[in-house]
């Protein structure tokens, strides 16, 4: 009975002893091991990041490679931040490529996130799908039509300018941002949208609904500058797919009212796609380079002139220049000097001698690197230099580009067409040269002749996709319609 | 029988044995995901974030932002027009971080070069660099005028405190003064064309003429071109440049912005000043930087003053910052050893209670104590007080502090340069959250002078 007792009793105490052996032994460790493997944990970290670069651990001759960081920081991120704005992953990382492309110090080397890329496009197809009225927002903040374009569904749905807008399918757009509303109001070709419209003169907002269609961009403006001496003037904004085509019409038509002579305006044209560039020098260049492509490793490929192109007379030609005249502007620009067709008049161009390739990205956004250079016909590698005019004429301080009376650069690029015409006397243009001087000593870029290193036609790259390119914009407001 | 006996015993001391186990795991981690400030340095500088188990959220990783970019670096490699370099790709990480952390428009969240990373690490150990003043970017954010749902941040760069002797204190910068120029070179916030914006939304601006707009505009551009970004300007003051520097100082108007030239030098600041006996009872030690000497300082200055047998204590954290929690913590076991210090709210509603560690290194102090405080008063030192002030181990006199709670964490990169991320926020125990508004004071003084007397005062009244 008493061994009994004292087997069970021993039983007992084996198990509690068992137990609290059992309780305890994570506490030795705890004292050992554990805080060893807590410190160990804490170490790990910046050696896993150490690891990354390389064998070495002197910092000094390590260099971060870029996706193991981005992956290690994301996580940390994501794992571990503690502030106000939720973590938007896809921001972020467009921040991260934006960062990426930044350090190579070249600003036409850039990121498009989704809905810039899909901006480009259309504007380099020459369309988009809405109904076709300028808007803009007037003094009291209210988004109004600045004028509804030629031939377009506003058009003819007798949209008229000065219409201000108070509604777009019944919701109010009181307050709301002018580029917001341009969202509502576009939409896939052959939907309706229903505008209210205040007009002034008329008591009550009415509505009126549109058919959304396919819009074409007016990339060029023209009329005949000088009615007695037949002088035409086109305007090109920007190089396109449409350009060339719309060129071709409108000096068609101005050659149908017998013009003599030309003035071609390239101001404030931030270029657009080489192929462009290369189809507008066709019509005024007959035969030779019309630009040499550099490429990466520095094969020289010049891109011809199409002959089938050159389809217009030869008549005297000036062409006028600024310092936003960029990219396409001045190849075309560029080609016409060298070649000698027609002469420069206005300042610098912008000095933009580098070929874009777009590529597009799986998430529909889309990077622009540059991937070659270009030389003028000449070899003249105009990179941050611009293009020199032929003849200088800073713009006046009033001068207004809309208004022919305001603009002192037009009135002595006609009076140089004049001259090649016969009308003048060579002597007229003392006094663009005279002021010239005055203004600055004339800044000249000298043409280097270089032969093109290699006769090949066009490389196999993507050339369809070269570069449309507006300058970077300086100022964001300034970005804002008007 | 007997043999059954024993492997059925032998099995219930296994089962006893793991059961004791297991029951000592489920406290362990009941008890760890209370609390694991142990007195453990390390946890608190800037390394925490190693013992986060990443696996929480490789779950969630999106693929797709990571292709993007390894899609972009790839087409670089291919096709730009000149062959990148490994220094290229260092540059271009860089830039990349420097540019994602700027996305969050925190302050405390951002990518630092090599040389502000020595900087960071040579305050650590009381030394110094540039001008000689902690500064910091305070942020304000307001409704943006044009996005009515979104809103828009500015930032100012202002002095939070001075080091005692350093140039800018002997120039006359004051703690509180806000930089606007540096040398000619506007200091600008994080989005500098808010202000352009802003302008552009002005009645001033709307009525004005074409001309004049873009006057106005090619100004603001200008301005912007030739400025200087906040980020940059705080790194070049408190950096290892030695030329001479010219700052202008915001001003109220009609007052004209003034301008004062400082030229910078290294200085090593005493983080613990020599301790001494105020009066003959109360004894008085001066905190200047909460970094890793720091406690141990404080702690030599401590025994020498209850050698001298004081009787009361004046803690001075006048213009004290520095993000050390572990200095905080380990001055803490002095005064309230074991108890709750403060609460560390993380992201994703994790919060972690920061318990000041058992007394392991002599009797702590159990009289009275008043800390000293200012605005200058940031960070670390401000955790410290507020949680010293709630349990009523000290009384604060001076002025309401900074305000910076936040508690943020460097990560070192394998190159030398680092990255500061916000990873939470310090509120007291019992839950008062003083970020962004700073810690009231029990007695309020403003002069120095004033403040000392109040504390003395305190202290011997307390007494009678």
């Amino acid at each position: 009975m008493s061994k009994t007792m004292r087997n069970v009793l021993l039983v007992v105490v084996l198990l509690v002893v068992a137990f609290v052996v059992g309780f305890e032994v994570p506490d030795v460790r705890a004292n050992g091991t554990d805080i060893g493997k807590w410190r160990a944990s804490i170490e790990m970290m910046p050696q896993r990041l150490r690891s990354l670069g390389g064998q070495s651990t002197d910092p000094s001759t390590q260099t971060l490679p870029l996706i193991d960081t981005y992956s290690v920081v994301m996580e940390q991120i994501k794992a571990n931040y503690y502030g106000i704005k939720a973590i938007n992953e896809r921001e972020l990382t467009y921040d991260a490529i934006r960062g990426t492309l930044r350090a190579l110090g070249d600003p036409f080397t850039r990121f498009m996130d989704p809905e810039s890329y899909k901006k480009m496009v259309e504007e380099n197809e020459g369309n988009f799908t809405g109904i076709g009225a300028q808007l803009d927002t007037n003094k009291n903040n209210e988004v109004y039509v600045k004028e509804p374009l030629e031939d377009t569904p506003a058009w003819r749905a007798g949209i008229k300018a000065n219409d201000v807008i108070l509604a777009v399918n019944g919701k109010s757009i009181k307050g709301m941002n002018i580029l917001d509303v341009v969202k509502l109001i576009r939409g896939p070709a052959d939907t309706k949208v229903r505008l209210t419209l205040r007009r002034p003169g008329v008591a009550k907002p009415f509505d009126k609904t549109i058919v959304r269609k396919v819009v074409e961009f007016r990339m060029v403006k023209y009329r005949m500058a000088d009615e007695n001496a037949k002088i035409g003037y086109v305007r090109l904004y920007q190089f396109n797919e449409k350009s060339d085509q719309q060129l071709d019409e409108a000096l068609a038509k101005l050659e149908a009212q017998h013009m003599k002579g030309l003035v071609l305006d390239l101001r404030g044209n931030p270029g657009g796609l080489l192929m462009s560039a290369i189809d507008v020098a066709s019509r005024f260049l007959e035969s030779g380079p019309v630009v040499i492509i550099q490429e990466r490793g520095g094969q020289r490929n010049p891109y011809y002139v199409e002959e089938e192109k050159h389809n217009h007379k030869r008549y005297p030609l000036a062409v006028l220049v600024d310092k936003s005249s960029a990219s396409a502007s001045e190849i075309v620009s560029g080609a016409i000097k060298d070649d000698g067709v027609g002469t420069l008049v206005g300042v610098t161009t912008f000095g933009k001698g580098l070929v874009q390739t777009i590529l597009p990205l799986p998430d529909h956004s889309a990077v622009a690197i540059t991937t070659a250079k270009y030389l003028t016909p000449k070899g003249t590698d105009i990179n941050k230099k611009g293009i020199a005019p032929d003849l200088t004429v800073e713009p006046a301080d009033n001068l207004d580009i809309t208004d022919p009376k305001t603009d002192n650069q037009l009135a002595a690029a006609i009076d140089v067409v004049k001259v090649k015409m016969g009308l003048l006397p060579k002597s007229a243009l003392d006094k663009y040269e005279k002021a010239a001087k005055v203004a600055d000593g004339g800044t000249q870029v000298t043409d280097k002749a270089a032969p093109p290193g290699d006769d090949r036609p066009g490389g196999s790259l993507v050339r369809r996709r070269h570069e449309p390119d507006a300058k970077p914009k300086p100022l964001a407001p300034l970005s804002r319609p008007r | 029988m007997r043999t059954i006996h024993r492997i059925a015993i032998g099995v219930l001391v296994g089962l006893f044995f793991a059961s004791g186990y297991a029951a000592r795991k489920e406290c362990a981690r009941r008890q760890a995901a209370l609390i694991v400030a142990k007195d453990n340095k390390a946890v608190f500088e800037g390394t925490r974030i190693a013992s986060t188990r990443l696996a929480d959220v490789s779950g969630d990783v999106d693929i797709r932002p990571l292709e993007t970019l390894y899609t972009v670096l790839n087409r670089l490699r291919e096709h730009y027009v000149e062959q990148l370099t490994v220094e290229d790709e260092g540059k271009m990480t860089h830039e990349a971080m420097r540019a994602m952390l700027a996305w969050f428009r925190d302050p405390n969240t951002r990518f630092i070069e090599q040389p502000e990373r020595r900087v960071v690490l040579d305050a650590e150990h009381g030394k110094f660099h540039g001008i000689g003043a902690v500064l910091a970017i305070k942020q304000i954010w307001r409704p943006s005028k044009d996005k009515p749902k979104e809103r828009v941040s500015e930032e100012h760069l202002v002095v939070v405190t001075l080091l005692p002797g350093s140039p800018a204190a002997k120039a006359g910068l004051k703690p509180g003064d806000e930089i606007v120029a540096i040398d000619g070179r506007d200091v600008l916030p994080f989005d500098p064309y808010q202000h352009v914006s802003d302008l552009v939304g002005t009645d001033r601006f709307r009525d004005t003429t074409d001309s004049q707009k873009r006057k106005m505009l090619d100004a603001e551009q200008k301005r912007i071109d030739e400025g200087i970004g906040i980020v940059e300007a705080e790194a070049l003051l408190t950096g290892e440049q030695k030329k001479a520097v010219t700052l202008t100082l915001a001003a109220k108007p009609p007052a004209k912005p003034t301008r004062l030239t400082i030229l910078p030098q290294d200085m090593v600041v005493d983080v613990v000043g020599d301790p001494r006996m105020e009066t003959s009872t109360i004894g008085y030690i001066d905190i200047n930087y909460f970094g890793s000497t720091t406690a141990d300082e404080f702690a030599q200055a401590l025994r020498e003053l209850q050698a001298k047998s004081a009787k009361a204590l004046i803690v001075d954290l006048r213009g004290a910052t520095g993000g050390d929690m572990g200095a905080a913590l380990k001055i803490a076991q002095w005064f309230e050893p074991g108890r709750n210090l403060a609460v560390l709210i993380k992201s994703r509603g994790r919060k972690t209670v920061i318990q000041v560690p058992s007394t392991n290194n002599g009797e702590p102090w159990r009289k009275p104590v008043v800390l000293l405080v200012d605005r200058g008063t940031a960070r670390a030192p401000e955790v410290l007080a507020a949680g010293l002030r709630e349990v009523g181990a000290a009384k604060l006199v001076g002025e309401k502090t900074y305000g910076n709670f936040t508690d943020s964490t460097l990560i070192d990169l394998a190159d030398g340069s680092g990255i500061v991320m916000a990873t939470g926020k310090y509120v007291t125990a019992k839950g008062y959250d003083y970020n962004g508004k700073g810690l009231p004071v029990d007695v309020q003084a403003a002069t120095s002078d004033e403040q000392m007397k109040a504390a003395i005062k305190l202290l011997t009244g307390g007494k009678s």
